[in-house]
């Protein structure tokens, strides 16, 4: 191979790594927070060490969360939380794999707030279920804000809760997701 | 006993079961570093490596177990409660991220990115990029 096909090969390599990291961007201390809220009870949870990837020119997003890093106001509800009903033992991960609609109609080169719709497979106590929900990106100069609320039932995750406390855990559970990204440097 | 007693008794059980119920349910988390001995002591990339090659089989062998990492300093970052200190190997993309617990604070300040350190904490499992050990305390030799 003659030396400028190398050189044009190795600048075509590199231009297209460059190009596909500009197109990332990252985070790993998103936040989700959860409150489960009855007459009798509310508990709420918040996980500080979320982590996710979000590709700007796809729309691909993904994120895992480790179920153990919730932080409760009840001291006693991490214990319920983790070994009863999450069974963190048997499920350490929850995680999510989908795609933001239409992304080719955001300018992430103009700072603004977009409404979006994301789609795709949301995986809790190793329960996979196809899931579509609304969201805000918020561009910024450098950044992304990513926040969505939506409910989750715990019936669809096959998440059981003993007949003893049943009225103290909420069926339907509220959830908010907030993730600043930056751009991916690695 | 007469009657007016046993009820001022009773009353007062009732109470003071009802205060150490409230106590224990709203009681604060426990967020101090781990201070027990380690279950495992490895390399950061040996632990790393355990989790790529089969996370199902890691994850049982490690999760919830206290496990000791060495490795260098790779990112630094604090919020009001703890640190999270980041052991990677230069050129790696995976690494240990181990959140200090909040009786740290003073300890981690010495700790630099680039500098070889000792680390304990609760494997929690692995997040997409990094192990996640909790509730770390730095070790002293």
């Amino acid at each position: 191979m003659c030396l400028k096909i190398k050189i044009i090969i190795i600048g075509l390599l590199f231009f297209s790594q460059f190009g596909f990291s500009q197109n990332r961007y990252f985070t790993k201390t998103g936040t989700i927070y959860f409150m489960s809220h009855t007459d009798a009870i509310d508990i709420d949870g918040t996980n500080k060490q979320v982590v996710s990837f979000l590709d700007i020119k796809t729309g691909e997003m993904v994120f895992g969360v480790l179920v153990k890093s919730f932080e409760f106001t009840l001291a006693t509800a991490s214990e319920h939380f983790n070994e009863t009903y999450m069974e963190t033992h048997l499920y350490p991960k929850a995680s999510f794999k989908g795609i933001i609609k239409d992304i080719q109609k955001i300018d992430f080169s103009k700072p603004g707030k977009y409404d979006v719709v994301v789609e795709g497979s949301l995986t809790i106590h190793g329960v996979t279920k196809e899931v579509s929900e609304k969201g805000t990106l918020d561009v910024k100069e450098n950044e992304i804000e990513a926040s969505s609320s939506f409910q989750v039932s715990i019936n669809d995750y096959k998440i059981t809760v003993p007949k003893l406390v049943e009225a103290r855990v909420a069926k339907i559970v509220d959830v908010k997701v907030n993730l600043t990204y930056k751009p991916y440097q690695k | 006993m007469n009657k007016k007693t046993v009820i001022i008794v009773v009353s007062a059980v009732v109470i003071i079961v009802s205060i150490i119920a409230v106590i224990y349910v709203f009681r604060s988390p426990d967020t101090n570093g781990i201070t027990s001995k380690p279950d495992y002591v490895m390399p950061s990339d040996s632990l790393v490596a355990y989790f790529d090659k089969n996370e199902d089989a890691a994850n049982k062998l490690y999760n919830e177990k206290i496990i000791q990492v060495k490795g260098i300093v790779a990112e630094i970052t604090k919020d009001s409660a703890s640190y999270n200190i980041v052991l990677r190997d230069n050129n790696a993309t995976e690494g240990v991220s181990c959140t200090t617990g909040s009786d740290q604070l003073e300890k981690a300040k010495s700790v630099a990115i680039g500098k070889i350190v000792e680390i304990k904490g609760i494997c929690f499992g692995k997040n997409l990029i990094d192990v996640s050990l909790n509730k770390c305390a730095i070790v002293e030799k």
